[in-house]
């Protein structure tokens, strides 16, 4: 059985991300996988080993922070999960948890996981962007991420997000694997049953 | 001088577009050119109120003006205008007189929620109500914390707020004000005793991050809450809706105040009540209110509800990129348990920019309907593609799904199978606004135009 979780699902869930989930499970039933879906959030404990794809999608600013002092409690357990080449994706925001910081327009650094090298500032003008180019989706990005050597996409003359084994952060927010049926399927495919 | 002819030319300009029957904030974008400050230098002698939110502003600023027009006060209202900044210095140079005094008793301003900031700069409201704060446009708005910011940004120290208390996102402005009046609907035979919408803008304690609990749900985040681990509540409403009938559209405010709502949507409710709310804060006989708001009544014709052959069609406006309005609608369709045909589309996704992000359609719960007995699903417009496959994630079969190009479509569709009712929820806006706003008569050509192919 596959097991899915569904991370901070109440938290972080500003652009439609729940769609994400709805295009897993329907491609987990049609493939005729038998799987479970759990919804987990900050007033709940988190056994990270229990699952082979977790999803977190993009929240407010303030969420982001709530959301990593509760998964910075897990962070030894996050970066087993990922080294163990299970599946993570991290839409929108959240997929800035996993690097060295995250710098707010005062300039105050909140310590991210520290899991890649990477980091993120906040900025007063945001990145709207429509992305029509192998990848369908869309940006609305209120940060840019620095140190980002490994993009998960490279649209244009744009790199966007970050991949380490089955991990996969993108500030594309919303129901990205609804609009690219080909990403999920590479997705599940390395799913290691 | 600069001020007075600024003010001569405006008036000239509103006149003639008046006559034109356009250019609401053509003049305003004149005045500005002539003189930048023309906005600081008007005299308001009267009470300012600012209505704001990200839906449901127009319609409540345009009741408030009318309670207050009938309760025998003067009020300058940017009723049909442009509510950014041209758009509302226009209003304010219609009115004023040549030497820039607006003399009013009430200027009522609706003002898009990223505005009032800048107006209120300049005109500092006397009251301020939120109608809500949720998902809208976010390409332009980004999310609602930013837009609450923006909001905040407007207040004055002694601004008066009038807040929905149901909504504890609106809850968080209460914080250090005094003067603050609060409007809710208490439980009513529609509440529903569980959450129905998965993506809320608040589900957590804004105090101590504690999940918030509650008693009853309206929609979305409405409804009774309280934390278990702080003093953070639902406060109590300073008025209130005791009791709806959606069939009647009649709502009982404050256990006394009977009147009635313009269609049997909830949004509709909370519109009534956010008028009456600052009618009373402003000292208009609640029965005077009353009276005003059912002289009203007449006017809602009870145009949502079509009566075609032997069915109901029944058109349930929403706002696009704003998945609130539509998970309203949807409780309205929730509430009556017949075989349907639910409709759902719009003629473009915005008309502010290009962007066609469809992410909010996610947030919108339509696996509400599947509690119902559907005949078909119908979706139109140049998102029909990603309707249908929102239906079918959300578990409808595909053979439900029907997907039509435009209006015109949808008009012959309903003319050849008027067998169970159909709710349409659509926006009304742009292209669509003539034919939903008169619907039945574009049903009646319909049937004549496709009875002559027959013939």
């Amino acid at each position: 059985m596959i097991k899915v979780l569904h991370l901070y699902y109440d938290l972080m869930n500003l652009y439609g991300e729940s769609g994400n989930i709805l295009a897993i499970t329907n491609h987990l039933k049609n493939k005729k996988l038998d799987y479970k879906v759990d919804y987990k959030s900050i007033g709940d404990k988190i056994n990270f080993d229990d699952y082979n794809l977790v999803y977190i999608g993009c929240g407010t600013e303030n969420n982001q922070k709530i959301a990593l002092k509760h998964l910075t409690e897990y962070k030894e357990d996050v970066k087993e999960y990922i080294d163990n080449n299970k599946v993570l994706i991290a839409t929108g925001n959240s997929y800035e948890l996993f690097g060295k910081f995250i710098e707010n327009t005062n300039g105050k650094r909140f310590k991210g996981l520290s899991i890649f090298n990477y980091s993120s500032k906040e900025v007063q003008d945001r990145i709207v962007k429509q992305i029509n180019n192998g990848i369908k989706g869309f940006i609305n990005s209120g940060s840019i991420v620095t140190k980002n050597h490994k993009p998960l996409f490279t649209i244009k003359d744009y790199n966007d997000g970050f991949k380490y084994k089955n991990f996969y952060g993108t500030h594309i927010i919303g129901p990205l694997l609804v609009l690219n049926d080909n990403f999920l399927k590479d997705i599940i495919k390395s799913i290691d049953l | 001088m600069r001020k007075t002819t600024t003010i001569i030319i405006s008036k000239a300009a509103i006149f003639f577009l008046d006559k034109l029957g356009r250019g609401t904030a053509f003049p305003g974008k004149i005045a500005l050119i002539m003189d930048k400050y023309i906005m600081n230098k008007i005299k308001i002698k009267g009470k300012v109120i600012i209505i704001t939110g990200s839906s449901g502003k127009g319609s409540t600023s345009s009741l408030i003006a009318k309670i207050l027009r009938g309760s025998n006060y003067s009020v300058t209202f940017n009723d049909g205008a442009s509510n950014l900044t041209n758009g509302i210095l226009t209003t304010l140079l219609k009115d004023t007189d040549f030497k820039g005094v607006i003399n009013s008793d009430f200027l009522v301003l609706e003002i898009d929620e990223r505005y009032v900031k800048e107006i209120a700069k300049v005109i500092k409201p006397d009251y301020l109500l939120i109608t809500n704060i949720t998902r809208d446009q976010s390409p332009r708005n980004v999310h609602f914390d930013n837009v609450a910011n923006e909001i905040k940004k407007g207040l004055h120290v002694n601004t008066h707020l009038i807040l929905n208390c149901d909504d504890p996102y609106s809850n968080t402005f209460i914080t250090n004000r005094d003067k603050v009046t609060l409007f809710g609907i208490e439980k009513t035979k529609y509440s529903y005793p569980k959450k129905i919408n998965k993506n809320l803008n608040m589900e957590y304690c804004p105090k101590c991050n504690n999940k918030l609990n509650y008693e009853y749900y309206h929609v979305e985040s409405y409804g009774k809450f309280n934390c278990e681990n702080c003093s953070f509540k639902r406060e109590k409403p300073h008025y209130q809706i005791n009791s709806i009938d959606f069939e009647s559209r009649e709502i009982t405010i404050n256990n006394k105040y009977k009147t009635c709502i313009k269609d049997g949507i909830l949004h509709s409710a909370y519109t009534a009540l956010g008028a009456f709310s600052v009618c009373g804060l402003l000292g208009i006989d609640l029965t005077k209110i009353t009276n005003e708001m059912n002289s009203h009544c007449k006017n809602y014709k009870n145009d949502f509800i079509i009566k075609y052959k032997n069915i109901n069609i029944y058109n349930l406006f929403t706002k696009n990129e704003n998945s609130s309005t539509f998970n309203y609608a949807l409780t309205f369709v929730d509430r009556i348990k017949d075989k349907k045909n639910v409709v759902i589309g719009w003629s473009v996704i915005s008309r502010r920019y290009d962007y066609k992000d469809i992410s909010w359609i996610y947030d919108i719960d339509f696996e509400i309907l599947k509690n119902h007995d559907i005949k078909k699903l119908i979706c139109f417009g140049p998102n029909s593609d990603e309707i249908e496959q929102r239906f079918i994630l959300a578990g409808f079969d595909k053979k439900m799904i029907i997907k039509l190009k435009d209006t015109q479509e949808l008009l012959k569709y309903i003319v050849k199978n008027p067998k169970v009712n159909f709710y349409n929820i659509v926006d009304s806006t742009y292209s669509n606004k003539k034919i939903f706003k008169n619907f039945s008569e574009y049903l009646y050509e319909t049937e004549k135009k496709l009875g002559d192919l027959d013939d």
